[in-house]
């Protein structure tokens, strides 16, 4: 599923300044995505914008040609998964069962659906044994993988990630990575982490100050990066 | 202590998410029980003792039915007594005029309405522990809008219900970062209360913002209600049923004169 981002223009309430000035791209279905800059950039004002949490001053939201306004965003809401930074902000409900179900039960999912569906995500990330476990007792990676299984169960289109690394061991990392290569999803991914980024995406947008500074092809745009940060030094 | 506090409202949670025949009990049935149960006991008069007294049936009952932990259960209780305990002492102070004698002891009227008070605070406060430790909050929730509260009241008050957690994982965070910059020391110091909760409010309302919209980008439309929608089952009726002849009989029926009586003849 494409997604496109048309002159986004994104202001939070009380301040003055945009956070977002003239956002535009378009990502192609299929397609992985690295999502750079630096802290304050406005990488996660991008991806809440794109999933229809923050609402633009200008500009839209396209899918697949469809314009998201406020009367379809319920449906839309459906086809973007958006992974919050911080997994805990996401996993609210006790256990990993109950928060997993929550999804596909407020668009209102047959209950023996949510349980089938639900097992083969579970099995699919390898955290079938989580499933009854309490939420809030989880570690780090496997809340991460809870919250991706959340997002996951209600079979999105267009997946955000933001920064979905942070917070994880080596390990859980390694593990996390190689989930999300197998992933088909159209995907745009928020990191600062430079060789994951390389490894996972075909291409990058890097935002500087709330503007897309460069977008291109994931290679060349690191190169074009590293030199710049040495150059700075 | 704000960290064990916030861990108790989910280890009480997570009691609800084991299995037992109380637990299976539909949630609106045990809903409905518990409410009659609280009015039975509220409705009864100060000094009657007797007549409360039977109404140790449903702790007495639940607690094997419900397969939960005493431990859990029996701290909250205990934390409850303290307030008991200060309104029941002014009536132990103020009627002093006997009511009847024990063998060669005077019960006044003020222990007879110690007695009933401590009898009715344990009363209420264990129907409602152990409905939360059978019944998942959200399910309580759900059926409560089934019972006609407005949708907006179920809302404040999951919302409310998850803040508070949001609320105190914050503040124990924020406790440990303190307490690691001021070692040798016991709690947050005066002069700091001010910032550190204002500081507390800030990021919990943060993060409760963060809860929000996580849930809105999974379909949270305002009402959510979680489940199954289980339909009540032959055993959900005859649950009510009998809990509430049960009920209907301990309160108008004083089982313990009863008892008293025929023992003496
Ligand atoms: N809730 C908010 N209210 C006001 N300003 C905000 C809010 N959240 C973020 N900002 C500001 O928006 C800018 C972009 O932030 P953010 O999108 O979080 O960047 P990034 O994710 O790239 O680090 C920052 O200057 C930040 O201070
Ligand atoms: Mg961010």
């Amino acid at each position: 599923m494409q997604l496109r981002a048309d002159n986004l223009i994104v202001r939070y309430d009380g301040s003055e300044a945009a956070v977002l000035s003239n956002v535009s791209f378009a990502v192609e279905s299929g397609e992985k995505v690295a999502l750079l800059g630096d802290n304050g950039a406005g990488k996660s004002t991008l991806l809440l914008t794109l999933a229809g949490v923050l609402e633009p001053v200008s500009g839209g939201v396209i899918l697949d040609g469809l314009v998201v306004k406020r009367e379809n965003l319920h449906g839309m809401r459906q086809k973007i998964g958006m992974v919050f930074q911080n997994p805990d902000d996401q996993l609210f409900m006790s256990t990993v069962h109950e928060d997993v179900a929550f999804g596909p039960r407020s668009y209102g999912s047959a209950e023996e659906k949510i349980e089938q569906c639900m097992d083969k995500v579970f099995s699919r990330l390898g955290i079938l044994h989580l499933k009854n476990r309490m939420t809030h007792r989880l570690s780090g990676g496997e809340k991460r993988l809870a919250a991706l299984a959340g997002i996951l169960i209600m079979e999105p289109s267009v997946l955000l990630m933001d920064e979905p690394f942070s917070f994880l061991d080596l390990r859980s990392r390694r593990r996390l990575e190689e989930i999300l290569d197998t992933l088909p999803q159209t995907s745009l991914i928020a990191t600062h982490d430079l060789e994951v980024a390389e490894r996972l995406c075909t291409r990058a947008i890097v935002l500087k100050e709330g503007r897309v500074h460069a977008d291109g092809p994931i290679g060349a745009i690191i190169t074009r990066l590293k030199s710049m940060s040495i150059t700075c030094r | 202590m704000l960290y064990r506090a916030s861990a108790g409202i989910n280890s009480l949670e997570s009691l609800a998410a084991m299995d037992s025949p109380l637990h299976r009990v539909h949630p609106m049935a045990k809903l409905l029980t518990t409410l009659a149960y609280v009015f039975a006991v509220v409705s009864f008069p100060s000094q009657n003792v007797s007549g409360l007294t039977p109404f140790f049936f449903y702790p007495a009952l639940a607690m094997p039915l419900a397969s939960v932990p005493y431990r859990p259960l029996t701290r909250r209780l205990f934390a409850a007594l303290p307030f008991a305990l200060m309104g029941g002492i002014g009536s132990l102070i103020s009627a002093r005029e006997t009511a009847f004698t024990l063998g060669s002891v005077p019960v006044t009227y003020g222990m007879l309405s110690f007695t009933s008070i401590m009898l009715k605070t344990f009363f209420l406060v264990f129907a409602v522990l152990i409905l939360i430790a059978t019944t998942p909050f959200t399910e309580l929730v759900h059926q409560l809008a089934h019972l006609g509260i407005p949708p907006v009241v179920c809302l404040q008050f999951s919302m409310t219900y998850r803040y508070l957690s949001v609320l105190l994982l914050e503040a124990s965070a924020m406790l440990t970062a303190y307490s690691l910059r001021s070692p040798g020391q016991n709690g947050v110091k005066m002069k700091d209360m001010g910032s550190f909760l204002g500081q507390l409010i800030l990021r919990s309302f943060d993060r409760a913002g963060n809860v929000y919209r996580a849930m809105q980008c999974r379909g949270f439309q305002g009402v959510y209600w979680s489940s199954k929608n289980k339909n009540p089952r032959g055993g959900d009726v005859i649950y009510i049923a009998l809990f509430l002849s049960v009920l209907l009989f301990l309160r108008f029926f004083n089982l313990s004169r009863f008892i008293g009586e025929l023992v003496r003849q």
